[in-house]
């Protein structure tokens, strides 16, 4: 008989949960910039949904981690993956939220097509999706070299958040009558941008989990990319321009 | 933290078998060491190396060194009885003496004697009866005993809870003042209160002495230990900082073994 079958057979079972949940996760946020791509508000109820499943999710795993570690104390590299599971459910969980507020605000959204028109945002939505698949990746697959990447693109992310802002910023000061739509499309940013945070949390976890180290603080800094076609460069796989840039 | 015990491809053997295979390793001073691994793989047999008890052994023979502050335990003009005065020991089963739980205490004291320099001349004279009642009341408080006996000295050792009489042959350890205090298993036969009361005593012992502990216990090992040491098949496999062992342990097997799908 393997020793500890109980204990393995619980971890595989939180493995099932947290692999179900990460998949769901990245599905919500694919669908709710799908959403901001091609103006399909269809997609609404499914990313409602799937926010719904991820709370439930949540607080399965948090519940199932705790069990775990009060009935098997786990050691190493057991426990690094209970560790890694507790906080990263917390993130995942903020996925849904974040592909659910953007849902509402394009579900909202008066002049639909000021989506579409916006580039760099479509752009940035693009960047975030390869980003939360490579966490998502780098968990599933315990691919420590690809969660250390993540942060290097997060600053891109960011550069292209501070430069939406600021153009967004200029419209709404040349013209009050696009204040409002202009906050939507800076909340959407901004959701966004958390997105690729947590996604970076993410490869935080997923490095720690792997091989027991802490990611320095100090390798983040680094040359920020300033443009989109930087950003691009980036990436393993660039934005899918064909689609987004109908108009 | 300077280093109390060197071993050098220690190595032991009970005839045809080869207990302890080439273990160096250091012992800090005035931290707690704890050493696992599963049955058999010579955790208590590298620890009776230290005080010299495999000696009591038909057939044992040790080969290597073990260095106590330098000087080679083994060496031939070693003394046996100050090298298990200097390094005292703490088995499995409490043990106590069928004595009273003064006499149990005062029993090392009073073999041994008191040693003293006297116009340039080593003298050695009995301990007075206010001298033994200090050492006595000294060592059961160390051994945090003191509140729960001191009133009944006169009674036996055997008395006891099996927590108190486990504290009771700490505290027997004690009364000759040791540098190092090797724990065999001190818990195996204890309950879960007493198994703490003991381990909060080893944390505080660290202090002024250098405790070896061998448990089957890895939590226990977790939760008291600064550095472990990790045997397999006679061989130490690992040894580092306890939070690294139980972290991150750098050896497959230490991985294997304290995540329990080894052993």
């Amino acid at each position: 008989m393997t020793p500890r079958t109980t204990f393995n057979h619980e971890l595989e079972e939180l493995n099932k949960e947290i692999t179900e949940m990460a998949n769901v996760a990245k599905t919500a946020i694919e669908r709710a910039v799908q959403m901001i791509a091609d103006m399909d508000l269809s997609l609404r109820e499914e990313v409602r949904e799937m926010d719904r499943r991820l709370y439930e999710l949540n607080e399965r795993i948090d519940k199932h981690c705790l069990d775990i570690i009060a009935l098997h104390s786990p050691v190493a590299g057991d426990l690094r993956l209970i560790s890694a599971c507790l906080k990263m459910v917390e993130d995942l969980n903020r996925f849904g939220r974040y592909a659910w507020d953007i849902a509402q605000i394009v579900d909202d959204f008066e002049e639909g097509k000021a989506f579409k028109k916006f580039e760099s945002l479509r752009t940035m939505a693009c960047l975030v999706v390869g980003l939360v698949d490579d966490a998502v990746y780098s968990f599933l697959q315990r691919d420590a070299e690809k969660a250390s990447h993540l942060h290097e693109r997060d600053d891109a992310v960011d550069a292209l958040y501070d430069s939406i802002f600021r153009e967004i910023l200029t419209y709404m000061m040349e013209d009050p009558h696009k204040i409002t739509m202009g906050i939507d499309l800076i909340l959407v940013a901004r959701y966004m941008e958390r997105v690729a945070d947590h996604a970076c949390n993410i490869g935080e976890y997923v490095y720690h989990m792997v091989t027991g180290e802490r990611l320095d603080p100090k390798a983040r800094v680094g040359n920020v990319p300033q443009n989109v076609e930087a950003c691009d460069r980036l990436f393993d796989h660039p934005c899918p321009r064909t689609e987004l840039d109908e108009k | 933290m300077t280093t109390t015990i060197h071993t050098e491809d220690l190595n032991v053997y009970f005839e045809r078998n080869h207990a302890l295979i080439d273990v160096t390793m250091d012992i800090q001073n005035n931290q707690v060491t704890a050493v696992i691994g599963p049955s058999g793989c010579g955790k208590s047999t590298f620890i009776r190396c230290i005080n010299r008890m495999n000696d009591l052994i038909p057939g044992c023979v040790v080969k290597g060194k073990v260095l106590v502050d330098g000087e080679d335990v083994n060496d031939d003009k070693v003394d046996v009885v100050d090298v298990r005065r200097r390094i005292g020991m703490v088995f499995q089963k409490p043990n106590p003496f069928p004595k009273s739980i003064y006499e149990n205490v005062a029993y090392a004291p009073r073999l041994h004697g008191v040693t003293e320099v006297v116009d340039g001349k080593v003298r050695r004279r009995k301990h007075t009866k206010k001298e033994l009642d200090e050492i006595v009341e000294r060592s059961l408080r160390r051994a945090a005993l003191w509140e729960e006996v001191k009133d009944r000295l006169d009674k036996s050792g055997m008395s006891l809870s099996g927590g108190q009489q486990q504290r009771l042959c700490i505290a027997r350890t004690l009364s000759i003042d040791p540098e190092i205090i090797l724990f065999d298993e001190p818990c195996s036969a204890l309950d879960p209160i007493a198994t703490s009361k003991i381990e909060d005593l080893l944390v505080d012992l660290k202090k002024d002495y250098t405790v070896i502990i061998v448990t089957h216990s890895m939590q226990q090992a977790a939760r008291i230990s600064d550095r472990t040491a990790f045997f397999y098949l006679g061989k130490m496999i690992e040894m580092g900082d306890t939070k690294q062992i139980f972290e991150r342990p750098q050896m497959e097997l230490t991985e294997q073994y304290i995540t329990g799908r080894m052993g």
